[in-house]
């Protein structure tokens, strides 16, 4: 009888549990969708994310940051020897690399003023990151803008780009 | 003495749990946009569903890390915080197994890359996690 009780009592409690889970739920769904609407007035998170990062005409707040594809990249690399910059990691960036690239981590940008500096700032720059997804290419770019450099160009389609297209890489084997 | 440090100590782990979702929900909020990429980045979801996560991931972090701050509803808060973190952990699991090298989005822009040392993260977080529905009382 005691047993059948608190067998009882579990499954109210069980039963409670998934209510409670079920309401907090709802009401994600709920403050989400009003809260998107409100603010975003459109549902499409990944498409908008992807034509920021992609689309040319509007990737970026300021027109002095340029979208680039990989032929675009190769055609500046020939003609006009451009500065290329690694906007990830170090240890990413040892691992493998573009040919020249110099590495600046958008996230560690403050250590590396004084490479920085020493950069003219009409030099022209083509930066990169992972791939499309990555994020850290707009940072760098957003952040070198504010130290005044003018010709700062995102290849957007990244390394991983780089790499589906069998160009060349510098590979640390270690 | 025992039982003092024992009552500190959960409700230490508790406000712990509570300031991670709170943090990760509004780092999410800063940039929607951000996390639906790093979300579609796992390679599992159809877009739909990016932005169906994109939508209410934020708010349920919001809601649970709340309702453990506010000590409401904790049993069912903190079951609820068990579940999503072992589906956090399966995704960054099945995205290791994928050789994918990405952002887990966990906090946003500040997010760190899938790997090991993140399972290893999460892990810690559910064990905090079962050690408060056990010992926690309502």
């Amino acid at each position: 009888m005691l047993k059948l009780k608190s067998k009882m009592k579990l499954n109210k409690k069980s039963i409670q549990i998934l209510k409670d889970i079920f309401v907090i739920f709802i009401l994600a769904i709920l403050f989400g969708f009003s809260y998107t609407l409100i603010i975003y007035k459109d549902f499409n998170f990944l498409e908008r994310a992807k034509n920021k990062t992609i689309n040319p005409s509007n990737k970026t707040s300021t027109e002095r940051i340029k979208e680039i594809s990989i032929d675009h990249a190769l055609n500046l690399i020939q003609n006009q020897k451009p500065l290329i910059i690694d906007a990830r990691n170090e240890s990413d960036f040892l691992s493998s690399r573009i040919e020249n690239a110099i590495n600046i981590p958008a996230k560690n940008f403050e250590n590396y003023l004084d490479l920085v500096f020493t950069l003219p700032q009409d030099t022209l720059i083509i930066i990169y990151c992972e791939g499309i997804h990555c994020n850290l290419s707009h940072q760098l770019a957003e952040k070198m803008l504010n130290f005044g450099f003018t010709n700062l160009n995102i290849m957007y389609e990244g390394i991983e780009g780089w790499q589906k297209r069998n160009l060349p890489l510098v590979k640390n084997e270690n | 003495m025992k039982i003092e440090i024992k009552k500190y100590s959960l409700e230490l782990i508790r406000l712990i749990l509570a300031f991670l979702f709170i943090l990760s929900a509004l780092q999410k909020f800063k940039s929607l946009e951000t996390f639906a990429l790093s979300v579609d980045a796992y390679q599992i979801f159809p877009a739909f569903l990016v932005n169906l996560i994109t939508i209410i991931i934020p708010w349920l972090e919001l809601f649970i890390g709340s309702g453990l701050l506010f000590k409401y509803k904790l049993q069912s808060n903190l079951i609820f915080y068990l579940f999503m973190m072992i589906s956090f952990t399966i995704l960054v699991f099945i995205a290791i197994i994928k050789g994918l090298d990405i952002d887990c989005g966990c906090f946003g822009e500040s997010s760190t890359k899938v790997g090991l040392a993140k399972i290893m993260e999460n892990l810690v977080i559910i064990v905090m996690n079962l050690i408060l529905i056990k010992f926690q009382r309502v």
